[in-house]
């Protein structure tokens, strides 16, 4: 095991990617391409580009959040980093290695260290198979211990997450969706993981529960000192588990940075509507005025020249179509891709 | 009551009988005894006897042997075949799925009949080639079956759970898609059981299947053709033994597929929003 | 539309392909030597090796595919084993005999199948509903030859009403031919009546439960009016793609059929082939019933998608 069980949670308040804390995971140029289905008739020149050079870096013990409306990418992004699919180009990496160039070894290590809990709670549980039988699966898979010790471990996992042991032998119909949330957070933790990516963790589950879901999700990132990708919909959701937070939009990350500066003091035009939009945290912005976006969000197979977002945007200019935005560092440990950028 | 109750009745009791018929049996039934040809049916003998004075009741027992052999051996190699080929061919697609899908809907393409008698020109005529030419019949539908079984499941956030743990393609495949496909596959074995007790009999009625003088039900019918007017029992019998058979069968699969197919939905609920 | 034809006739192309490998390839995977087989086991190696050289078995595999292949594309599919004769005119000769079967079989099939699927689905009488199901039941389960059995036992034995064999062409004496048709057309019907019944019947209370006849009723459309014009005819067009679906059963049912009847069809030629090991003659016919099935099933998918305007219209 590589990871350190001595590292301190400090450094949650820095939310700085600074130089002194280890990163675990990074994606440098990552692209997803998927091609058109028509393609077998029409030219392959119609693809999908999902995630559109996308780079970042994600810190021990830190949780960085990814927003986004849905199709701009950040589920594809979550699997890509969770090495489920495989980038048509760009590099995952874990620990500085390339996770798509590994030994089968190394790459079954890998699946160690990183665990992805999914959306929906009522496809993500095996139908068939008992609570105790999917939450140490991982272990079983990895000859971790034996049956006796795996069930021991599954209580305490269980434990964790708020759960009793006699959940263990029933199966997963039994249960309602914060449950099977639950259930899937304890197998993902079963490995001891670095890294959880959890992709719309509490989007399938009533308001009343995401509370005390992300409550759980707190309490397990400070005690068990587990970096976080979450990935929502929803501000309100990121902020309250995220220390830096990465906002998308069809595919590329328009802004970055620490989750406080970000909701005050965001950058980047999309963020600002974003944030006007939820009731939550609108207030925060010195009562700005509710932005409300024109037109829908473009086709993902025929995204628009330039800036993707100048077509709802209400400060583009000739420059936005013709010249594509970089992300830019703008203040300490912020950045964000815009010609135009509010500071 | 519950028609499902009788069919699996019969079937089991088909194949207790066909298991201990030797002991079933009242007579040994390639004993001829040519003083009592073509007797109809006496406390002697209950269903009469054939024009070589065989007890037919004794040859119907002991005629369920090559049925029984003859479905569930093709069974299993059309079952293990197929399931494998469509397994390969929905996880992993591309040239592999192009190739095997295409073979596929050439069998598919062959009436069962004509198919199986493709296989015993090749292999010559005989019970173990009635297997086989059963086993090339029930290949196409398995392999279809299961491949889209594989297709529809493959993409789900459980399979994908236990990928991104580790789980090896061998696991993945045997011990999490295949578990979860089971429902239609087993309703289509059943499908593919009557199948083959019908194509069994109807081999042997043409004279392809069991060479005499060991029993077998589509022979008997088609040796009892001849004495019609004597002792129609003789044909008829074993053929409504083939009818209850199949009937059965049918009832089986079809209440398999009518559960599988409510429980298939349970998997793919919307999530309620519960709490 | 056209662009729908072509699309479809692409689709049958590379089955068309496997299937003339593997019934071309067939005679390679019969255990033995297939010049023995021809000549029988008193053949002097001299004999099988000039045999060998007729028979162009010497060259490549390729060629000799090759050599097949346009062979059958000009209509020669070689010469029977057993009797020396292009197995073209063997089929051609038999094909008539078998034809007046399927066709019969087809159309005695639809005209009992469409009244007894509308008695199970729409008859107040319930226990005509359930008679209707138990029919289908065992129609379904049924082997072919009980049934020939013992229809020729009770109107050609005990009754001897109609004649249990023979074959007579409809165009030579029509009420002779009839009589030794009906046998043989009612023990294939029993089985293809019993498919058709069964998917009318599934598809005529699917078209029932829709929602435009909900609509309709509450316009005020007569229920009459509502069957007629709307649910018959939707349910009975999807009943096109079944005729494509078991074109080749009907074929097939015919070997058993004919094997009964003593009737002198293709069927019979089949048998007698596979009895034979007459590989030329079993490779004909199954290719054949191959290329018909793929054949008819794009033309009833063409038919379909012309007839139903929602194809037509989705592109």
């Amino acid at each position: 095991m590589f990871r350190s069980s001595t590292e301190s949670a400090n450094h949650v308040d820095n939310g700085n990617n600074s130089q002194a804390d280890t990163v675990l995971l990074s994606a440098d140029a990552v692209e997803m391409r998927f091609a058109s289905r028509k393609s077998l008739f029409s030219r392959s020149s119609s693809s999908v580009v999902a995630v559109d050079g996308v780079s970042f870096t994600l810190s021990s013990g830190e949780a960085l959040g990814l927003v986004g409306e849905s199709g701009c990418g950040k589920s594809t992004l979550a699997r890509i980093s969770a090495g489920l699919y495989k980038p048509t180009s760009g590099i995952v990496r874990l620990d500085g290695k390339d996770i798509n160039s590994m030994s089968r070894k190394r790459r079954k290590q890998f699946h160690r260290q990183v665990q992805i809990v999914f959306q929906d709670p009522f496809a993500s549980l095996d139908p068939r198979r008992s609570i105790l039988e999917i939450i140490t699966e991982p272990l079983r898979i990895h000859r971790i211990g034996n049956r006796k010790s795996q069930r021991e471990r599954a209580i305490d996992l269980l434990q964790d997450v708020g759960l009793d042991e006699e959940v263990l032998d029933r199966l997963p119909r039994d249960f309602s969706g914060g449950q099977r949330q639950r259930i899937s957070i304890a197998r993902s933790l079963a490995l001891e993981p670095a890294v959880l990516i959890l992709d719309e963790p509490v989007s399938a589950l009533d308001v009343s529960v995401q509370a005390q879901f992300l409550n759980l999700l707190q309490g397990l990132k400070e005690r068990l000192n587990v970096s976080y990708l979450l990935i929502s919909h929803d501000l309100a959701v990121v902020s309250l588990v995220a220390d830096r937070v990465a906002v998308m939009y069809l595919g590329r990350i328009v802004e970055v940075g620490r989750t406080e500066d970000i909701f005050t003091k965001p950058t980047h035009p999309y963020t600002a509507a974003l944030i006007s939009a939820s009731p939550e945290r609108s207030g925060e912005t010195g009562g700005a005025k509710r932005i409300i976006l024109e037109g829908d969000p473009p086709d993902p197979a025929n995204p628009p020249s330039g800036c993707s977002f100048r077509t709802r945007c209400w400060k583009a200019a000739e420059k936005c179509a013709s010249e594509k935005p970089m992300l830019v560092e703008r203040r300490d440990g912020q950045a964000s891709a815009c010609h135009y950028p509010e500071l | 009551m519950d028609p499902l109750w009788l069919a699996l009745f019969i079937a089991f009791a088909f194949a207790l009988t066909a298991l201990l018929a030797p002991w079933v049996a009242p007579y040994d039934p390639i004993e001829q005894n040519l003083s009592a040809t073509l007797q109809g049916p006496s406390w002697a003998n209950l269903l009469g006897t054939d024009h070589l004075g065989r007890d037919i009741l004794s040859r119907i027992i002991h005629g369920a042997r090559p049925t029984l052999l003859t479905s569930s051996i093709a069974v299993l190699i059309a079952g293990s075949l197929g399931i494998s080929l469509g397994m390969i061919s929905g996880y992993f697609g591309g040239l592999a799925d192009a190739l095997i899908m295409r073979v596929m809907d050439f069998l598919l393409a062959i009436p069962a009949i004509l198919l199986a008698l493709l296989v015993i020109v090749i292999l010559g005529p005989g019970p173990s080639s009635a297997m086989f030419a059963v086993a090339v019949v029930g290949i196409p539908e398995f392999a279809r079956l299961s491949r889209s079984q594989i297709l529809s499941l493959r993409t789900r956030e459980f399979v994908l759970a236990s990928k991104s743990a580790g789980a090896s393609t061998t696991r993945l495949l045997f011990r999490v898609l295949l578990p979860n496909s089971a429902g239609p596959l087993v309703a289509q074995a059943i499908v593919l059981a009557a199948l083959a007790v019908f194509l069994e009999a109807a081999l042997s009625f043409l004279g392809l299947g069991v060479p005499p003088p060991d029993p077998s039900w589509g022979q008997m019918v088609s040796a009892g053709k001849s004495y019609l007017q004597y002792a129609p029992g003789y044909s008829l019998f074993p053929g409504v033994a083939i009818a209850i058979l199949i009937l059965s069968l049918d009832v089986i699969a079809d209440r398999i597929r009518l559960h599988f197919s409510g429980d298939e939905n349970s998997i793919t609920e919307a999530p309620t929003k519960a709490a | 539309m056209l662009r729908y034809i072509g699309f479809r006739v692409l689709q049958v192309l590379p089955v068309l392909f496997v299937a003339s490998i593997v019934i071309w390839g067939m005679i390679f995977l019969v255990p033995g030597d297939p010049v023995a087989l021809k000549l029988g086991p008193d053949a002097t190696p001299l004999q099988l090796e000039s045999a060998r050289e007729d028979l162009g078995l010497n060259d490549p595999v390729l060629i000799q595919y090759g050599r097949w292949l346009s062979g059958v594309l000009a209509g020669n599919l070689g010469i029977s084993f057993a009797n020396e004769l292009p197995v073209s005119s063997l089929i051609a000769e038999r094909l008539p005999a078998t034809l007046h079967l399927v066709i019969g079989t087809a159309l005695v099939s639809l005209l009992t199948s469409v009244p007894l699927a509308l008695l199970g689905v729409s008859s107040p009488n319930r226990t005509l509903r359930m008679g209707v199901s138990a029919y289908i039941s065992m129609a379904l389960a049924a082997p072919s030859f009980l049934i020939g059995v013992l229809l020729v036992y009770l109107f050609g034995v005990n009754l001897s009403v109609l004649p249990t064999g023979g074959y007579i062409p409809i165009w030579e004496d029509f009420g002779e031919s009839v009589r030794h048709l009906v046998l043989p057309i009612a023990t294939m019907s029993f089985f293809f009546s019993g498919l058709l019944t069964r998917f009318l019947k599934s598809s005529l209370t699917s078209e029932r439960a829709a929602e435009y006849v909900d609509t309709a009723r509450s316009k005020g459309v007569s229920k009459r009016q509502i069957w007629r014009k709307h649910i018959l005819r939707n349910a009975l067009l999807p009943g096109i793609t079944i005729f494509g679906l078991y074109v080749g059963t009907l074929f097939a049912g015919a070997v058993i059929t004919e094997s009964i009847f003593n009737f002198p069809g293709v069927g019979r030629l089949l048998l007698d082939a596979v009895r034979e090991r007459d590989y030329p003659v079993m490779q004909g016919a199954i290719l054949l019933v191959v290329v018909l099935f793929l054949v008819v099933n794009l033309l009833v998918d063409v038919l379909y998608s012309m007839l139903d305007p929602r194809i037509r219209y989705a592109k």
